[in-house]
């Protein structure tokens, strides 16, 4: 019963089936001309057939008619003649009496059958014998048959020998008031001088020809000589068609003479009066035949044209349906090209739609798995928070202060993973929805690193790890985003701290690859990675089994976020390991960043004329230059630099300057000389000049109104000392006002910037701040964007009004995620968006440090 | 009445010294491991009447350490607990499934906890 067997749902494509309508639609349109082609030729054939016979027949009647017209008359006058002669007594008594020779009665008698000289009279008696022959010249003499006579009757045509028709009248002789006859008169007349052969070949076309006879029963007489005679049922008055004995048929006409017992028919091959009509059936046919050969390839090529695509589309869809993908179906103008175009793309539409879904259906699932992840991470450390929480509320006077202190620590350590955990799937998703914003900036490798590493001592000083960092100067310039840079590498780096052991030592290396990138390797001597697990590595959630997990809880992000951090910048990662020896993670980047995600806000430092006394250092060696820069610059100093004489000169001529720091050993002339053109070229009459020299040459000098002399190496104090003492002093680097209504953030971003050397005026109301930077103007403001009242766009609004903050810069410090809209408003108002977090404010700190760092001009 | 031995395994250290502190103030002997390898140290000096068993954990985790649990004749009928941050629709059946006794989700209520706790050791038909 049960049948078990599932035959296959989808057939395979039978592209050469007759069944196909490929096949069936061009066989039944040909079929059905040649069926129409068929009727239409045979109707016309019988038609043109038919007209043709009546036309011949008509013709062959109306010259039968003609020539009865023309041998009537002769033919009566005979006939009448020789009835009126038989009858005559004096015949009759001529032959009763059988008299030897012709008596004049008689002939006189016999005279008016014997009008001209070609014919032959005859008296014959019953019993046979001839009694009286008149001859004829040129007519051989016709005997009657012995005992033949009484079949004698009537009159005939007959054929002599000499090929001459003649008219052979035969009457009886019958006395009056004689019950029997007594003999017969017989006349033979030459008539086939009435028949022109080819006048009538002429008239009726090759073969025609007319026969003379009378009784049906007795012989015809081909007047054109030809010996065939038609049968009895087929002679009729009217049109005759009949066949010959030699099998040729045969179409014409018979026509009574009338007052004679004669008929004259006039007939001629039926092939010939045919033979137009078989022309034009034969014209006919070809062109069917022409027409069939057009209608099958105009049909073949129409329905290529509607079944191709048809039977593409019939296939395609097949495939489609089996879902071995449809190729692409030729396009076309028409109805069926635009099917078959629509249906290409269809196609393509539904394996597009069917590739999206499968990504839909990955991504869903990924979502879910992250989803369960996130459940899980979120609720792993607050576990911690909420449990020891708990107990510190219900029992906080059992607990020692030890166990307080160890609770909290518990609370504060998870509440951070928390926030870690958090900052990092947001970073993430920023990055997964091409939010992530890169502002790249001209950086400097070493301190970006020198920085990060700054980060982790204390974490590496724990586990006594030293920590290496090693830079290529062949990089050259590199311009990227820094605080990304930072991230990446910091992500490293804490990872390599977790897994090397105490003691340890940590790898920062910066190398060339390439013309445009460079690598960065972060390289551990700890526990290395197995090899089954490095696919794992930069996977969101995977955290790997290191024997040492309880001492280093991960958020399981960091390496996927590093991950997708460098790819958005056009970079690569990866790592190598070896189990037990230490690990090494690498991240390639370009050298130069070309774009950023979101309108950039680009950090430039001030034109900071006026911001503090500015220096000119003159020094041709870049080592002493550097310092005296830097020590210049720390001070609060604006600085320009020069290295020889012909600049310093340039640059004195351009501008004022507070003070001038001069080396006496210049490239291209003495310090010494120098000195009275810095006064009296330019703007520099009266300025205090400090000479920085290797050897004191104050002999040298004798003349020359300096401020000090330093030897050399300059110390820091004693050049600060020297410009004190000529009243050149640098202001502060500045108040900075910090308003959050948040007092956390305030207090946070104040303790930052206090230790940078900044003096920080903070506000949690922001009406208040903006009323204490109108009556004193800070060097910049930090404000948070989301404060009740008056939020941050406002407050910078608000802040643009007053005449006196017009050009303050303003740094955004918000923890909002601002959207394209929000960034533009903010591009013309603040310097720049810094996103709070981390628990940290020294990006803060190093922005504003760079935003007021007064201009060198090295 | 001896106090009874909890084995806690978890791969946290602050939810760890959390489990520990409250089942010994309710006055349960506590041993803990923080993966495979401690436990089976801990197990080899021990014999715990529970095991509340974290399920995500670095290496061989809590679902395959339960499954071998259960495989070995030494801790057959040792009862397990999963404790665990798993806590969506599904957890509790896989932790069923790997042969975990009961099913307590994260974060615990730190008040309950040892009511709860003491509740597992209540004998059950297996």
């Amino acid at each position: 019963m049960a049948s078990g067997s599932t035959s296959p749902r989808v057939t395979s494509p039978s592209r050469s089936s007759w069944r196909s309508l490929r096949w069936r639609l061009p066989l039944l349109v040909s079929g059905l001309i040649v069926a129409m082609l068929a009727t239409f030729l045979f109707a016309s054939y019988e038609q043109v057939k038919s007209a043709v016979l009546t036309a011949g027949t008509e013709r062959a009647k109306v010259t039968a008619g003609q020539l009865v017209d023309m041998l009537g008359p002769g033919l009566r006058r005979l006939t009448g003649d020789l009835h009126r002669i038989s009858a005559d007594p004096a015949i009759a008594q001529f032959v009763a009496t059988r008299a030897e020779t012709p008596l004049d009665p008689v002939e006189s008698h016999l005279r008016p059958l014997v009008s001209n000289g070609s014919q032959v009279i005859e008296l014959w008696t019953m019993t046979g014998d001839r009694i009286l022959q008149m001859a004829v010249p040129n007519a051989a003499a016709v005997a009657l048959p012995s005992g033949a006579a009484p079949s004698f009757t009537g009159v005939r045509l007959v054929e002599t020998p000499a090929h001459v028709v003649a008219f052979e009248g035969i009457d009886q002789v019958t006395p009056p008031g004689a019950p029997q006859p007594i003999g017969y008169l017989l006349v033979r007349r030459n008539v086939s001088t009435s028949s022109n052969p080819d006048a009538l070949s002429r008239l009726m076309g090759g073969g025609a020809r007319v026969m003379l006879g009378g009784d049906p029963k007795s012989p015809w007489t081909d007047l054109s000589h030809l010996l065939v005679r038609p049968t009895a049922e087929q002679v009729r008055d009217g049109a005759l068609e009949w066949q010959t004995t030699a099998g040729d048929w045969r179409v014409g006409a018979v026509s009574n003479i009338s007052g004679t017992p004669w008929q004259v028919a006039v007939d001629f091959p039926r092939a010939a009066i045919l033979a137009p009509a078989d022309r034009y059936l034969r014209r006919m046919l070809l062109v069917g035949l022409l027409f069939m050969l057009v209608a099958v390839v105009a049909g073949r090529l129409t329905m290529a044209r509607v079944t191709k695509p048809l039977a593409d589309l019939t296939n395609a869809s097949e495939a489609l349906a089996a879902d071995a993908g449809a190729s692409p179906l030729a396009p076309g103008a028409d109805e069926i090209g635009r099917i078959g175009a629509a249906f290409t793309s269809l196609g393509e539409r539904s394996s597009r739609l069917a590739a999206e879904n499968q990504e839909v259906r990955t991504a869903s699932r990924l979502k879910s798995e992250f989803l369960a992840n996130m459940s899980h991470e979120l609720r792993t450390p607050l576990n911690a928070v909420i449990g020891f929480s708990t107990i510190l509320q219900q029992e906080a006077a059992d607990l020692t202060p030890e166990l307080r202190a160890e609770f909290v620590g518990h609370i504060l350590t998870s509440g951070r993973h928390l926030l870690e955990l958090i900052n990092d799937v947001l970073d993430l998703s920023k990055v997964e929805a091409g939010k992530l914003e890169f502002v790249p900036e001209p950086i400097d490798l070493e301190r970006v690193i020198g920085e990060v590493l700054a980060v982790v001592s204390s974490t590496a000083a724990s586990k006594r790890i030293s920590t290496v960092m090693t830079v290529d100067r062949a990089i050259g310039d590199v311009t990227l985003d820094a605080g990304r840079l930072k991230q990446v590498l910091y992500n490293y780096v804490s990872n390599a701290l977790k897994f090397t052991p105490d003691g340890g030592r940590v790898t920062i290396r910066a190398t060339p690859e390439g013309a445009d990138r460079f690598r960065v390797e972060v390289e551990d001597n700890g526990v290395g990675i197995a090899a089954a697990d490095m696919d794992r590595l930069f996977v969101e959630f995977q955290q790997l089994d290191a024997g040492a997990a309880k001492h280093h809880a991960g958020t399981g992000l960091g390496l996927a976020l590093t991950k997708r951090l460098v790819e958005a910048q056009g970079g690569s990662v990866g790592a190598t390991s070896v189990l037990g020896k230490g690990s090494v993670f690498h991240a390639v980047l370009p050298t130069h960043a070309t774009a950023g995600a979101a309108p950039q806000l680009m950090v430039t430092p001030l034109a900071g004329a006026g911001r503090g006394p500015a220096i000119l250092v003159i020094e041709d060696d870049p080592n002493d230059r550097k310092h005296l820069v830097e020590v210049l610059l720390a001070a609060g100093f604006v600085v320009e630099a020069a290295a020889t004489g012909s600049d310093a000169i340039a640059r004195c001529e351009q501008r004022a300057f507070d003070a001038v720091t001069l080396d006496l050993l210049l490239p291209d002339q003495s310090g010494l000389d120098l000195i009275p053109e810095i006064r009296r070229r330019g703007r520099n009459p009266d300025v205090p000049i400090v000479v920085v020299t290797v050897v004191a040459e104050e002999q040298a000098l004798a003349g020359h109104v300096v401020t000090d002399i330093l030897p050399k190496p300059v110390r820091a104090d004693a050049l600060l000392a020297s410009l004190r003492r000529a009243h050149v002093t640098a202001s502060q680097p500045g108040r900075i006002m910090v308003v959050d209504d948040d007092e956390s953030a305030v207090r946070l971003a104040s303790v930052a910037l206090q230790s940078a050397g900044f003096s920080v005026e903070g506000h949690t109301d922001p009406v208040v701040g903006l009323a204490a930077a109108d009556g004193h103007p800070p060097a910049a403001i930090v404000v948070d964007l989301l404060m009740p009242g008056l939020d941050g766009f406002q407050f910078i609004e608000e802040l643009r009004a007053l005449p006196s903050n017009r050009t303050t810069p303003v740094i955004v410090w918000t923890a909002k995620e601002l959207t394209p809209a929000e960034h533009r408003r903010l591009s013309e108002s603040a310097r720049l968006v810094l996103q709070k977090g981390r628990g940290r404010a020294d990006t803060l700190v190093s922005h504003l440090r760079l935003m007021l760092a007064p201009r060198v001009g090295v | 009445m001896a106090a009874e031995l909890i084995l806690v395994v978890d791969d946290t250290p602050a939810n760890l010294r959390l489990a520990e502190f409250l089942l010994k103030g309710a006055g349960f002997t506590v041993h803990t491991a923080s993966g495979a390898d401690e436990l089976r140290s801990v197990l080899a000096k021990v014999r715990p009447v529970l095991i509340l068993m974290d399920l995500q954990l670095p290496g061989v985790d809590g679902f395959t350490l339960t499954r071998q649990l259960r495989a070995d004749p030494e801790t057959r009928d040792v009862r397990i607990v999963a404790m665990t941050a798993y806590a969506m629709t599904g957890d509790e059946a896989r932790a069923r499934d790997a042969g975990c006794d009961d099913y307590l989700a994260k974060p615990i209520d730190p008040i309950t906890f040892a009511g709860t706790v003491r509740r597992y050791l209540r004998p059950v038909a297996r």
